[in-house]
């Protein structure tokens, strides 16, 4: 059923908003336009009409220049990226191919420049990190814990709580804090972007060179890097045990380290790869979107570096919470 | 435009060639959209071509198929033969729209790379060069061991005019050299500009730069002029009258 609309009053910019408020609520099929109305007017009814698809009637004579005929819209493209061109992309940079001896050098010092920023500019704050994260998360466990006598099965159950879950989300937080430029750059380089032709004009394939060394230092460095993570984690947990229980170290370490098995490290590292794999995802995702990749670093540099700017002072707080209370038990303040 | 070469009958004649690159019958595609129908333009030695054009025309699309990054069909020639990049390393210098540094190499590293991995050059070498092209380009021994994400935005396109020109290039291509600068370092990027010998430039600009030859590209095809020439072209006149 044809729904018409017709303007006969004077339409001017000051009743604008109620003309929006009206077409909204009308929806109308047709608009038949009697009165005087103005240039702005005419840009609302006009952009109506488009995101309607449909006819304006314009009766008036200072407007029917502007009569408005509707053409089939053109669909609007879902995917702006051309399948077959990126088929040649991945087709012409996945294929390995032997490199050159000066292509190798430059391979070489890539990937140490890669390992280096994930690896060795990350170690510290990984360490010192995971020692706060021990002591927090202790600190939490031990509290809810205690007041039940069940003082020495929380340790297990926080053991396995560090290195399953704490351990591997806290490298994959580090390294998309520290390293995510460099993770979402590395996906950009698939695509046609400056850096990769200047790469290209010195006979240097950008993936292979790029990509591939980058990928070969993530393989390597996450693991060592949650290896890191789990002990000073483990560490950061025996102190603050013998802070609060007052059990001697050799006994928390005993009971830490009773249930650590290679399986474990295994299986925490899977898990360093699998979050990292879905970070990986969602950054290549967006920043295969055009001209979104810039965006997709701030924001998940952002993200990451808020949570770790919350890690560190809510470990920083604890440590200082946990040792006054500690010292006012013993009486020492 | 022409050069004296020796014949097989060695007589000194007139080059048999003219141009030092050329496009020819060039159709270009996104998907099912041409980008370029059937467009043509040549650049003689030591001259300057200047591709203007509204924004979304297909300039750097343009730039990328000359490249080799993106398909196309049609001729592109380097002194009468097939293009082709990987052969003339050592012949085009690149200037990005960014600079296309490397983030994680410092300047130096980053200009003398071509003298490495393109000339075949030991770092120690290639260096020393970098250092004395540094100093041609007016880059100050503070920005040698910088990274270029603590450069200025004037300061990245003269260290990326810098790597371009570090091999002697004959063809220069630059994409948007002063796009994103003030007047002030636009005006100087021109005069560093202006002050290249011997090479010819090939040039995507929305900006005021001078050429002996301009090439606007609207709706899909180029018109091709001088300044003088274009000046009261209906389409083109509107972006030479900028110049």
């Amino acid at each position: 059923m044809s729904n018409t609309l017709i303007l006969h009053e004077l339409w001017n910019t000051q009743n604008l908003e109620i003309l929006i408020n009206k077409l909204n609520q009308l929806q109308p099929d047709e608009i038949i336009i009697k009165g005087e109305i103005t240039e702005n007017v005419f840009c609302v009814i006009k952009i109506y009409a488009m995101q309607q698809n449909f006819l304006v009637k314009c009766n008036h004579e200072n407007w029917q220049h502007s009569i408005y005929t509707p053409s089939p819209r053109e669909p609007i493209p879902v995917f702006q990226y051309d399948l077959a061109e990126i088929k040649k992309i991945f087709e012409d940079n996945l294929i390995i191919k032997p490199l050159t001896k000066s292509q190798q050098i430059f391979w070489i010092d890539y990937f140490n420049r890669m390992f280096d920023l994930l690896f060795t500019q990350n170690i510290w704050v990984i360490s010192a990190l995971g020692f706060l994260m021990g002591i927090l998360s202790v600190n939490e466990t031990y509290e809810a814990l205690a007041q039940y006598g069940a003082h020495f099965n929380t340790l297990p159950l926080w053991h396995s709580t560090t290195y399953k879950i704490i351990s591997p989300m806290f490298v994959n937080f580090i390294i998309s804090s520290r390293s995510c430029s460099a993770i979402s750059a590395s996906f950009k380089k698939i695509a046609n972007d400056d850096e990769s032709i200047s790469l290209k004009l010195m006979n240097l394939p950008h993936v292979q060179l790029i990509s591939h060394p980058f990928f070969v230092a993530c393989i390597l460095a996450y693991p060592l890097l949650n290896l890191i993570s789990i002990i000073s984690c483990q560490l950061g947990g025996v102190f603050m045990f013998m802070m609060l229980s007052r059990i001697g170290p050799l006994f928390v370490l005993h009971e830490i380290f009773r249930d650590m098995r290679l399986i474990s490290i295994f299986d925490s590292t899977l898990r360093v790869f699998l979050s990292g794999i879905c970070a990986g995802f969602i950054v290549s995702i967006i920043g295969f979107q055009k001209d979104k990749v810039s965006n997709a670093d701030m924001l998940i540099s952002t993200v990451s570096n808020t949570i770790t700017a919350i890690l560190i002072s809510s470990s920083v707080v604890t440590v200082l919470y946990s040792m006054m209370r500690s010292m006012l038990i013993k009486g020492t303040l | 435009m022409t050069e004296k070469q020796t014949n097989i009958y060695g007589f000194k004649n007139e080059s048999s060639y003219q141009d030092l690159f050329s496009v020819q019958n060039l159709t270009s595609r996104a998907g099912n959209r041409v980008i370029h129908d059937n467009i043509s333009f040549s650049i003689g030695k030591s001259s300057r071509f200047i591709i203007m054009g509204s924004s979304g025309a297909g300039k750097s699309t343009l730039l990328k198929v000359i490249l080799g990054s993106h398909s196309y069909s049609g001729k592109i020639l380097w002194k009468n033969q097939n293009f082709d990049i990987s052969q003339l390393a050592h012949n085009i210098g690149f200037q990005a729209q960014n600079g296309g540094l490397l983030s994680n190499y410092t300047v130096a590293e980053n200009i003398a790379m071509p003298l490495q991995y393109v000339a075949n050059l030991n770092k120690n070498h290639a260096i020393e060069i970098a250092w004395a092209k540094m100093k041609l380009f007016d880059l100050n021994s503070d920005t040698f061991h910088k990274y270029p994400s603590s450069l200025s935005g004037g300061m990245i396109k003269r260290v990326a005019l810098a790597k371009a020109m570090v091999l002697d290039p004959e063809l220069l291509i630059l994409d948007e050299p002063t796009s994103g600068l003030d007047a002030v370092n636009s005006d100087n990027f021109v005069a560093l500009l202006d002050s290249l010998k011997n090479v010819s430039v090939l040039c995507v600009t929305h900006d005021s730069i001078d050429g002996d030859q301009y090439g606007i590209l609207h709706d899909k095809k180029i018109i091709i002029g001088s300044k003088k020439e274009l000046a009261n072209h209906e389409i083109a006149g509107k972006f030479v009258g900028k110049v």
